[in-house]
């Protein structure tokens, strides 16, 4: 083996086992939690909490990240256990790209890691613009997906295996689901009533944990793996020239979003560091990024069909760039220095 | 090889080697995680705010890893008949369906009571349910999609392979090609990174606007030589604010970082660059944050990487258009490699 080859593996090693140590805990998390749903939330608990009206439970859906903070690894395991248990997937969707950045400690970290008022600037306020902007964005284009979804049949958005599960029953001793006579057997076969016995709901709880860390984690590895690959490798140097122009920087950063997979309590801090990008793009960065990243997208692929992945992720690209491009074109954006000193 | 235990009888060979590789997986994972952190290795993965939950994923690795091997047999009854029925004659998987009244007609009205509490759990990629299959209308559970014991292999290869190779291979650092292409040479200082890093070393309020001299010699530790002792970082930022530059300018300064060859503005060679690395949660989202140094001859041969302490003196001219901070060297020499390579 070469020198440089030897070095290229350990540089690998290092940055993806770092990758690894940081996410899988925040996926066991929420692997344990989706066991736990999968194994005692009943459907019926979901059909009282959530508005009747569609529109009013995407918009609901998309504030969850308020009050149940999940970071973008551990959502996806838990909002597809949610969707099993009745969540309809217009509200899992809006609170899935949501709850990454509408919630408290992104609120806090991009609040700390953009200067309260900047040098050249005559708005004083740059860090609470900031973040006021990323969570009113972030919402804004959650609830627009999840509006489009509502139209959207489940079919073409689930994999088969996800769909097909959706009101499963819970097992003996929990809350069977209030379903009209008929409706859970159209839904699922599997909802005929389980036979009395001993309580196994631990067990499915854990063993479902197991399974859905285990399904996670492997997406999650080959999209650590690419991250890894591209920091690595692709000098940081080739995303500088976007900077001097709107229209090639807010693509260009939400890009660069993508591939580096950062997580979403620190990626302000990064952003913040990019000098010689404009505020919108560095927006547009913090708003793609927590949505949609490599690892994300392995990582969508366990619950939503690919087609639709790619569908989400070209649109999410498209809407958060026209939505920070128009951000930036508001006059008092003009305040903000097209490049922070 | 036949895999399948006699007292998992009902479970697909897939499903069991499914069941007993995600059970080793997660030891696996979980001696990983505790290893990394209990040998202090973590320090050089992850910041400070991280590092628990390292600790607490390893832990609950092995407690979801222990839950599922004490219950392997949980919600499983037997079969009463004795034989296998993971190979159904009619061509169907009726692998979980031993608990049924079967009587060999197979009456598959019978089969949806099912009682094996592996028909709650999806296994990824290997079970699916629901297919219709017209009048029969049979709506038990079985397996057009699994992988057989080829495809669980591939899949445990990749959520095992990977991890035990990289913490094999790992040297806990980047090597240069990594450090450079993550921006070593094109950092620039701003002033949020002013604002975040010099907040501890300025007045109450945080404020870098009116930071003087008297507030560094207040909040700064110096060395007995009367050197400002000051991380890298900060020496970094001060770039990215004026009053910061006005007041460190010519002062003399100690620190410590990593050597590299300096590549721009430096045709008489004597500039090198002092290097730290920093993370905000994992080194993979590491930036490396460098200064030139500037010798007064040629600069001396260090090995590339190698930890040197500095003392010299400030200031920041503007080169290519862009503030830096650059330090003149009066004093250089190979030191002790810190504990933590990566601040954070």
């Amino acid at each position: 083996m070469s020198p440089e080859f030897t070095e290229f593996l350990q540089s690998f090693s290092f940055g993806f086992l770092s990758m690894v140590l940081e996410g899988l805990p925040f996926i066991l998390a929420g692997t344990i939690v989706s066991g736990f749903i999968d194994a005692y939330l009943p459907q019926s608990f979901l059909d009282r909490v959530l508005p009747k009206n569609a529109v009013r439970a995407v918009l609901i859906g998309g504030l969850l990240g308020l009050i149940l903070p999940v970071c973008e690894c551990a959502i996806v395991p838990v909002i597809r256990r949610l969707i099993q248990r009745g969540l309809p997937v217009s509200c899992a969707l809006a609170y899935m790209l949501a709850s990454p950045v509408v919630n408290p400690l992104v609120a806090a970290s991009t609040w700390i890691a953009f200067p309260d008022k900047d040098p050249d600037a005559t708005i004083v306020f740059f860090n609470e613009v900031m973040t006021l902007s990323r969570l009113s964005l972030g919402y804004l284009t959650a609830i627009l997906v999840g509006l489009v979804a509502i139209r959207l049949p489940a079919s073409r958005i689930l994999r088969d295996r996800v769909l097909r599960s959706i009101g499963r029953p819970l097992p003996q001793g929990a809350a069977m689901p209030s379903a009209a006579p008929g409706q859970g057997e159209s839904r699922d076969h599997r909802s005929t009533a389980l036979p009395s016995g001993p309580d196994i709901r631990p067990v499915l709880a854990m063993r479902t944990a197991m399974s859905d860390c285990l399904d996670t984690a492997m997406y999650f590895f080959i999209g650590c793996a690419i991250t890894t690959l591209f920091n690595n490798e692709v000098p940081r140097e080739s995303i500088l020239p976007l900077a001097q122009n709107d229209w090639l920087a807010v693509p260009g950063l939400m890009f660069f979003a993508f591939v580096s997979s950062l997580c979403s309590t620190s990626d302000a801090f990064v952003a913040a560091s990019l000098a010689t990008f404009s505020a919108a793009s560095k927006l547009a960065f913090l708003v793609f990024g927590p949505m949609v990243d490599i690892k994300l997208v392995f990582m969508y692929s366990a619950v939503f069909r690919i087609r639709f992945v790619w569908l989400l992720v070209t649109s999410l690209f498209l809407l958060v760039g026209a939505l920070c491009l128009v951000w930036g074109q508001i006059p008092w954006t003009s305040a903000f220095p097209n490049s922070i000193p | 090889m036949d895999i399948r235990l006699p007292e998992l009888d009902p479970v697909t060979h897939s499903q069991t080697l499914f069941r007993w590789l995600g059970i080793l997986t997660l030891f696996v994972w979980g001696t990983i995680f505790l290893y990394f952190y209990l040998s202090g290795r973590v320090v050089n993965y992850l910041a400070d705010g991280f590092r628990p939950a390292a600790l607490l994923g390893g832990l609950f690795l092995y407690v979801l890893a222990t839950f599922n091997l004490l219950t392997v047999r949980a919600g499983k009854p037997a079969a009463a008949c004795g034989h296998s029925h993971a190979t159904a004659a009619c061509g169907h998987d009726h692998a979980n369906e031993a608990d049924h009244e079967h009587t060999h007609s197979h009456h598959h009205g019978s089969l949806a009571r099912a009682r094996d509490i592996d028909e709650l759990v999806d296994t990824p990629e290997t079970a699916h349910s629901g297919c219709d299959h017209g009048p029969e209308a049979h709506s038990h559970d079985h397996r057009h999609e699994d992988p057989g014991v080829a495809g669980v292999l591939v899949s445990f290869f990749i959520l095992l392979a990977p991890v035990l190779a990289a913490a094999s291979f790992t040297r806990d650092q980047f090597f240069d090609k990594a450090i450079i292409n993550r921006g070593l040479y094109s950092g620039v200082a701003t002033a949020a990174g002013a604002e975040r890093f010099w907040q501890d070393k300025t007045p109450a309020a945080g404020e870098i606007g009116n930071f003087t001299l008297a507030d560094l010699e207040t909040l700064v530790d110096r060395s007995a030589e009367g050197n400002y002792l000051l991380d890298l970082v900060s020496i970094f930022y001060a770039a990215g604010d004026v009053e910061l530059q006005r007041v460190l300018t010519g002062l003399p300064v100690e620190t410590t970082g990593q050597i590299l060859p300096e590549r721009a503005n430096n045709e008489d060679g004597r500039r090198l660059r002092l290097f730290r690395l920093f993370m905000e949660c994992c080194a993979n989202d590491m930036r490396p944050l460098g200064i030139p140094i500037e010798f007064k001859d040629p600069a001396p041969q260090l090995r590339e990487k190698s930890w040197v302490k500095v003392i010299g003196k400030l200031r920041f001219p503007t080169e290519d258009g862009v503030t830096v901070s650059v330090l003149e060297v009066d004093q250089i020499e190979p030191t002790e490699e810190p504990r933590e390579r990566l601040l954070n």
